[in-house]
């Protein structure tokens, strides 16, 4: 297990573009667009994404237990990398759906002085409440992932 | 026939939204990254950019299949493309293509400097999955098509070169919605382009030279593609470019006349002239707004650049076989003040009294008319008679020679210069002359 730090907490609680990837047993890589993640006090990561976009992915984390997800900012074209294992599936809490349009209003902050309407980040989202779903992993790596020579280098 | 068409995706591959691309390696090691840039190659091909050796590159060497998402920026449509890599090109068009377009895009973000292409990587697209749909909107985009169809029946009606330029800037102007737009030919070197005409510039620059491979018009001449850039751009601004490439090849280029262009190009799009390998020169068009220029803008573009070359050449063929015997009649004399015309030897420029008309060959078939004008008291003129002039050295087949002479008449008018060049038939001209000329050979 790797130990996130409270920068790293942070930068993937913020208004980040976030996609989560992971593949099957043939070696075919799946992916699915993350609309928020909260950081639990055991470190453990729980990402939300819609269940009825990413069925495939789902099953793909669930049965290989790995699992890579990108953040990035798009202010500043910041990225890390988070790779990790022990993937679950986790209960929706109440404050979940709270967190995702806290989510959507934070990115639509980041990307509106690119010139894109707020509207925009609703779209890009692209969920409903009925259709949330949590899954959780523990980090085993951080890597940088900001465009340039030093990306992919191992930063935990 | 594949059932993998990603022509309406094509809006996604603006650079616009980054998209994520997914690998993983034989141990089933997930990888997952942004990517900058995804070119549209066909309908069941896309490119992506090689810039580093990281750790997506080792993947899908090691296992080619990866999944990439992709948005388009204007409805907010989502797609999942299951890919698989082909190979890597490091030259070429395409490659040249993309090298552009993320100059623009790295300079857009703020890497200018970071983002430096080693290889466009191909990849084959055997299936889109549209994730979500996002909201209908009108498109605001012009039809090209029906535009296209108007401007070339025009097109075939032009009695020559000069009508050609002419009608394609106005229709690019009035029908596509695009204000700033130059067309440039290649000199007969090969190594430089000209500019002969231009619309929605202060000064339209008529002369101005660029080195072939200088800049957005420069490599798109050649590489003989259509280089496209969407972003405020410093590496590929076209006035640095000279300044840099000319110092670098050590080009006698022409500075007196500077390369028309607005101040915050944001959008720019260059397309080659070209009849199979046959170069005639390079449509050019600029925005100051971003992503002004679409797929679809290439395309009609590309189209009319393949149609004016297709009449270029007919133009080039008939004005030479046009070989009516020119009139040598005595011309009568102008009265007025004289004006000396200044030829300078070492580069064929021409000063008419202090002011600077032109120079290379334009300059040295002035001199060549100016002399034959004032020793002869001639004043019509056919191309041929120039083509096989053995002072001017021109090639015998497949050089501008055309557009040179248009060149000039249009510095002439420009100038509003006390000789001007009056067409009189097909591949025949006449000066016209209101001032005394007194010739004067410079060492």
């Amino acid at each position: 297990m790797t130990c996130l730090s409270k920068e790293f907490a942070d930068f993937i609680q913020q208004g980040v573009a976030a996609a989560a990837s992971s593949c099957n047993a043939e070696l075919l890589p799946s992916m699915a667009r993350v609309v928020a993640c909260r950081v639990a006090a055991d470190q453990r990561i729980t990402i939300l994404l819609s269940r009825n976009l990413n069925p495939v992915f789902i099953q793909d984390a669930l049965t290989q237990q790995k699992i890579a997800v990108v953040f990035c900012l798009p202010s500043s074209e910041r990225a890390i990398q988070i790779k990790g294992g022990a993937i679950r599936q986790e209960s929706v809490l109440p404050t979940d759906w709270v967190l995702v349009q806290q989510h959507e209003q934070d990115f639509a902050d980041q990307i509106t002085p690119k010139g894109y309407p707020r509207e925009f980040a609703t779209i890009y989202h692209h969920i409903v409440e009925s259709n949330l779903y949590a899954l959780s992993f523990v980090a085993n790596g951080v890597f940088e992932q900001t465009p340039g020579p030093q990306a992919g280098q191992c930063l935990v | 026939m594949s059932t993998v068409n990603l022509d309406p995706l094509r809006n996604c591959f603006e650079g616009a939204v980054p998209g994520p691309l997914a690998t993983c390696d034989l141990d089933g090691i997930p990888n997952i990254s942004y990517l900058s840039q995804v070119q549209y190659v066909d309908r069941e091909h896309i490119a992506l950019t090689f810039q580093f050796f990281n750790k997506t590159r080792r993947n899908v060497l090691a296992n080619p299949n990866a999944q990439l998402g992709v948005v388009d920026p204007e409805t907010g449509n989502s797609y999942r493309l299951n890919v698989h890599y082909l190979r890597t090109e490091t030259s070429g068009p395409l490659f040249e293509s993309m090298k552009a377009k993320l100059a623009g895009i790295a300079s857009h973000t703020g890497m200018a400097g970071i983002f430096k292409l080693m290889g466009a990587d191909v990849y084959r697209v055997s299936a889109v999955e549209p994730v979500g749909t996002g909201i209908p909107r009108e498109s605001t985009r012009i039809n090209n098509l029906p535009i296209l169809r108007k401007l070339t029946q025009q097109l075939n009606q032009c009695a020559d070169l000069s009508a050609l330029l002419d009608s394609t800037l106005n229709s690019l102007r009035k029908d596509f919605g695009i204000s700033h737009a130059m067309i440039l030919m290649l000199d007969e070197s090969g190594q430089r382009l000209y500019t002969v005409a231009s619309s929605g510039y202060a000064e339209s620059g008529i002369g101005s030279e660029i080195p072939l491979g200088a800049g957005v018009i420069g490599v798109a001449a050649r590489e003989r593609t259509a280089i496209r850039i969407s972003h405020m751009n410093a590496e590929y601004a076209y006035n640095a470019a000279i300044r840099d490439n000319s110092v670098a090849h050590g080009f006698d280029l022409e500075t007196a006349i500077p390369l028309p262009g607005i101040a915050e190009s944001r959008s720019q799009l260059a397309v080659p002239i070209a009849n199979g390998s046959c170069l005639y020169g390079v449509i050019y068009v600029e925005a100051e707004q971003d992503l002004r220029f679409s797929y679809d803008d290439e395309d009609a573009l590309m189209t009319l650049a393949n149609h004016l070359a297709m009449l270029m050449q007919q133009f080039a063929v008939s004005a030479e076989m046009a070989n009516e015997a020119t009139s040598v009649s005595q011309v009568a004399t102008p009265q007025g003040k004289p004006v000396r015309v200044r030829h300078f030897g070492g580069d064929h420029s021409i000063f008419l009294d202090d002011d600077y008309l032109i120079k290379g060959v334009a300059g040295a078939i002035f001199w060549r008319l100016v002399q034959e004008y004032t020793q002869s008291a001639r004043d019509s003129f056919s191309n041929r008679e120039l083509r096989l002039d053995p002072s001017l050295a021109l090639p015998e087949l497949g050089d501008n020679l055309e557009a040179r002479l248009l060149l000039l008449q249009r510095r002439l008018a420009e100038r509003q210069a006390c000789v001007q060049m009056q067409k009189t038939g097909r591949g025949r001209f006449r000066l016209n002359v209101n001032r005394p000329l007194l010739p004067q050979a410079e060492p």
